[in-house]
């Protein structure tokens, strides 16, 4: 080996903490730019792969009551290449003589061995159930504690029970991948309907399109033509659902969040390469001797330069070495969690190419690129300069602008400003600690260095800022749609009452304060060819409700008056721009072309179709069902979720008893908790990168008290020499540390505001499809204050440390 | 090393003076320092018994490593030696004891002055000499801005308080860190080659002041190589290969010499 290519070798090992440090800044970015590329294409490969090869359904009708020759007449359709018929019920369940009940979608199959469509995959126990047996979706094992072998109880609309064993876990890629908020769900068979009260009807149809079934407009098409068809068969279509066949219909939102991960995954790296940059600057100051000898023994500019890249690229190999394999297992890990949040298999662990050759490309080029100033500069120094160490003394000794002392020298503006501050301070009785003013004035004598650790430490911070305000900003949006669902209570029954029956029943249930009826139409928005668009909920709370305190964007509210008008949500203006309050729709309601007026627009999450809202005194009239309603909202004298849940319950039982047909009864808030906790998994994800961008800071912190330390041995010495025990000088250090965490967190603050902004536009339009106004909350600047502080301090403790440990002989031999 | 002498471990207290009134300020038995490296051991100091009672003023000569700076850092415990006993002002300041805790019993006992000066380039002069007191938490924390003047009066670098280092001329660096030195008010003040560095004007005045301050009972110990500096001190000792091969003492410093402030 040649001798300048062992001196390479001799510098990687030299200082180990050195080498460790840069390797390790290299590695936590190309890690983090690992997990997110690998995830990414895994969960893009594998989510719809794996969707697909359940045969998900292109069209699923919710429809009243029917039989196989309805079904026959669905699958007879021109261009349905395939339809299954199910019943789903609704129905409570809990662990026998517990006292916890659940509400479970349960699914009535025609027959498991022949089912071609959301085909289910065994998991444990028997791969298909027979009469009276019950199979349980694996996802539902999370609300109810159970397994194969156990028993479940489940109560029937006139309050009596049967028990069903428990003899499958399955996985049904399909149930609830277009929705977060999904019930758990159960799989019988038809002929175990009758044994719980239930007809062998189907109420469900699964429709495979024979052609383009990736093309939602088709489906949507096919779907409308399909409900017609029905509807002139005397059924009822409620609801329909559309999907394509290759694609998980929350692709989008999980990439738009994967997308989110992947560009502060890009910042990371962006920050590590500052201190890539940092670390190389000193690493050339202390070997500015080294090269002016190098030089004086006839090397060239351009060894010099080749020698420092290759030892630059020595640092990326090694990180790569270490972030590769890391980054691969994160990112099976990431795409597992998230595979198995949403319900859909991982294909099994695998090298992604693409994410490889990325990390390779960021491990060797991003250090290249932050090191070649640094290299540039230190292989153009002059032989004169290298060996008198002239790039070593602080910088900017003298330059125009600052201050002339008597003796003609030139102090430096900001030393003077810092001098004369003290000065003022003393002036007025305030003396500040000597060691103290030495930590202050530290902080500001490598000017460049300062900033590129204030830059990667207030990055982090200000990412880790927002983090907190995204998150509270998603609960404050949810607390808003929260104001859709004020009732502490919502009652479904199996058939309509009239009002003021359940009125005078539930008024007699102690804490209950008011109750009103809802009505509820479903229909399809067209446009202008009357091609359908998308599927509308139109619910039908009375005008005057207070039930309801709507967001509205434009427009007004519903009246009593109002006939055939509705405010919408502004789901509708992703199909209609320019809508408008006073605009007219198209609507295709239970077989009819209706045109509605829009008065309002209001803000909404619109997960399944378009959500209306027109007066009950209208809809109730449309539904005949005047004075009378399927759905009952209640107000309780306590609004806490344990509180609603105790009334909730209270009433499903008190009703039953009185042979009222409760379909459930539920706590206002049960959805929106559900909708929180889901939200609270991508804030976890938004955090983790926080606290990856967090410890990339505190590591350049750490990277700079170390080098300042280095730099400093002299004076540390002197320290020693005049009196300063181990405690003085770790307290300086450790000083100087936390300052400069605090200027960074002052800076933080700053930079917090936009990156809030930022990010919660970003994730609000990738959940929510509409932006969402930003909420500010203390608490994490209150956790990154204490956490910068701590971090610094714990940055600033080796080096600390090791100062106190240095000899005042080790110090002067250094000089 | 010996550690069988039965004399003060430095315990520091805030605000007291470790020193024992005994008439040897310095007293080492029996000094022994070797290096180890790469190349095997060189024994810098092989054996040196020496006494240096308070108030003289004495100079350590020897050629380039003789051991002389080696010696020094064993008084002032930068270094310590490899066998044998160091009692200063009473106190066995290697018996037991952290290198911390010398450097405590360091900044309240002892004075140094630096070939190099040695100031913190980031403060002021007068700062400066306020920093030992910090470190040794002697004085009121007020009291310590007009104590760091008086020093600074006394090296005739009152105008010059609130300058860097940077700002003013080495001379007046070397004055700054003799009154650093003297801000804990040591009975001892140890000199590394203080002229050194200087022109002849400045190290005359150095050399002025420390005969003033051992005038005052101040007991100062300077290593130099300069032989025209050896006449204006109290006694002479000479270093060679690591052992003491010269002590002669004077009566009396030249008393008629003044300070000359006047950098």
């Amino acid at each position: 080996m040649k001798p300048r290519w062992r001196k390479v070798f001799h510098d990687l090992l030299d200082n180990k903490a050195r080498t460790l440090l840069v390797v390790f800044s290299i590695a936590v970015g190309v890690f983090s730019i690992g997990v997110i590329a690998g995830a990414y294409q895994i969960i893009s490969n594998d989510m719809s792969a794996s969707y697909s090869a359940k045969i998900p359904a292109n069209i699923e009708l919710r429809m009243t009551d029917f039989d196989e020759d309805m079904l026959e007449l669905i699958h007879n359709q021109r261009g349905v290449e395939d339809a299954e018929g199910r019943r789903v019920i609704n129905i409570r369940v809990r662990v026998p003589g517990t006292g916890k009940w659940i509400t479970l979608d349960l699914i009535a199959f025609e027959d498991f061995e022949q089912n071609t469509i959301n085909l289910l995959s065994p998991i444990e126990g028997q791969a298909m159930p027979e009469k009276r047996e019950v199979m349980l979706e694996q996802k539902t094992l999370q609300h109810i504690d159970t397994g194969v072998g156990g028993m479940l109880e489940f109560q029937l609309p006139d309050g009596s029970t049967k028990t069903l064993p428990v003899v499958g876990i399955v996985q049904d890629t399909a149930a609830g991948a277009g929705d977060f908020l999904a019930a758990p769900s159960g799989y019988i068979t038809m002929d175990t309907l009758p044994y719980l009260g239930e007809p062998e009807l189907f109420n469900r149809a699964l429709v495979i399109v024979s052609e383009n079934g990736d093309d939602i407009f088709h489906i949507r098409d096919m779907g409308a033509k399909l409900k017609d068809k029905i509807e002139k068969n005397a059924s009822i279509v409620i609801r329909t659902r559309f999907s394509q066949t290759h694609e998980h219909p929350l692709g989008d939102t999980v990439n738009a969040i994967l997308g989110i991960l992947l560009a502060l995954g890009i910042l990371i790296v962006f920050l590590s390469s500052s201190l890539i940059a940092n670390t190389l600057n000193a690493l050339l100051n202390q070997h500015l001797r080294y090269i002016g000898v190098i030089k004086l023994v006839g090397g060239q500019r351009r060894q010099v330069f080749f020698m420092y890249l290759t030892l630059i690229m020595a640092f990326g190999i090694l990180a790569l070495l270490i972030s590769i394999p890391l980054g691969g297992q994160g990112a099976y890990g990431l795409a597992l969690f998230i595979a198995g949040e949403l319900n859909f298999n991982i294909l099994g662990y695998r090298i992604v190419p693409v994410a490889l050759i990325v990390q390779i490309l960021v491990g060797l080029l991003v250090p290249l690129i932050a090191g070649l100033v640094p290299v540039l500069n230190g292989s153009r120094v002059t032989v004169l300069r290298a060996l008198s160490g002239g790039l070593a003394d602080d910088e900017r000794q003298t330059e125009a602008g600052d201050v002339a002392s008597p003796l003609g020298k030139r102090l430096p503006w900001f030393d003077w400003i810092q001098v004369k501050a003290t000065r003022f301070l003393a002036g007025r009785g305030i003396h500040i600690p000597r060691p103290f003013v030495i930590s202050l004035r530290n902080t500001f004598r490598r000017k460049s260095r300062l900033a590129l650790t204030l830059f990667t430490l207030t990055m982090g911070g200000a990412i880790f800022i927002a983090v907190f305000n995204v998150r509270v900003t998603l609960h404050d949006y949810i607390g808003q749609i929260g104001k859709y669902f004020v009732a502490d209570v919502s009652l479904d029954f199996d058939r309509p009452y009239r009002l003021i029956e359940i009125e005078q029943k539930v008024m007699k249930v102690d804490g209950i304060q008011h109750v009103e009826g809802w009505q509820f139409v479903s229909g399809e928005l067209l446009d202008e060819n009357n091609q359908v668009l998308e599927n509308i909920n139109v619910f039908g709370p009375p005008a005057a409700s207070e039930l309801i305190e709507p967001l509205l964007v434009a427009g007004r509210w519903i009246r009593p008056d109002d006939v055939r008008k509705l405010a919408v949500s502004e789901g509708a203006l992703k199909y209609f721009p320019a809508l408008q309050p006073g605009d007219n729709i198209n609507l295709k309601i239970e077989g009819r072309d209706e045109i509605w007026e829009v008065v309002g627009i209001f803000k909404f999450v619109d997960r399944e179709g378009v959500l209306a809202y027109a007066p009950y005194e209208y809809v109730s009239r449309m539904n005949h069902l005047v004075n009378r309603a399927y759905s009952f909202r209640l107000v309780t004298a306590e609004h806490d979720r344990p509180y609603q849940d105790a009334k909730a319950e209270e009433l499903d039982k008190y009703l039953r008893d009185q042979g009222f047909k409760v379909r459930v009864a539920e706590a206002g808030r049960a959805s929106l908790d559900t909708a929180v906790e889901s939200l609270d998994t991508l804030v976890v994800f938004l955090l983790i990168m926080a606290v990856l961008t967090a410890i990339v800071g505190s590591m350049g912190l750490t990277g700079t008290m170390g080098m300042n330390v280095l730099e400093r041995t002299r004076e540390i010495g002197i320290m020693r020499a005049i009196g300063a025990d181990d405690r003085a000088v770790i307290r300086t250090v450790i000083a100087e540390g936390v300052f400069i965490g605090m200027i960074s967190f002052g800076l933080a603050i700053i930079l917090s505001i936009p990156f809030t902004y930022l990010l919660a536009t970003i994730v609000s339009l990738a959940v929510f499809q509409t932006p969402i106004d930003v909420v500010f909350t203390y608490t994490g600047y209150a956790i990154w204050l204490g956490l910068v502080l701590a971090l610094s301090a714990i940055a600033s403790v080796l080096p600390a440390r090791n100062a106190a440990r240095l000899t005042i002989r080790e110090v002067l031999a250094y000089e | 090393m010996d550690t069988s002498h039965a004399s003060h471990k430095p315990e520091v207290e805030p605000g007291k003076q470790e020193m024992s009134s005994s008439e040897a300020m310095i007293d080492m038995h029996g000094i022994i320092k070797t290096f180890k490296n790469a190349a095997g051991e060189v024994t810098v100091l092989k054996g040196i018994d020496l006494t240096i009672d308070r108030g003289e003023f004495v100079s350590i000569v020897g050629k380039s490593g003789s051991g002389k700076s080696t010696l020094l850092n064993m008084i002032t415990g930068i270094d310590h030696p490899t066998r044998g006993r160091m009692v200063i002002g009473g106190t066995d300041i290697y018996t037991g004891v952290s290198e911390s805790q010398r450097s405590r019993w360091r900044g309240r006992n002892l004075g140094i002055v630096f070939q190099f000066f040695q100031l913190m380039p980031m403060l002021t002069l007068l700062e400066n000499v306020m920093l030992s007191m910090d470190f040794a938490e002697l004085y009121e924390f007020d009291e310590r801005p007009e104590r760091a003047m008086e020093m600074l009066k006394l090296v005739g670098l009152e105008n010059f308080a609130n300058k860097l280092p940077v700002l003013v001329s080495t001379g007046q660096q070397q004055l700054a860190a003799i009154a650093r030195a003297l801000g804990c008010n040591p009975p001892l003040l140890v000199a590394d080659e203080p002229t050194g560095n200087l022109d002849s004007k400045s190290a005359d005045t150095i050399i002025d002041l420390f005969e003033e301050l051992s005038r005052r009972g101040k007991t100062v110990l300077m290593v130099t190589h300069d032989p025209s500096l050896t006449s204006r001190t109290t006694r002479n000792i000479t270093i060679a290969d690591g052992l003491i091969v010269g002590d002669s003492r004077k009566s009396t410093p030249n008393q008629s010499q003044t300070v000359n402030r006047n950098l």
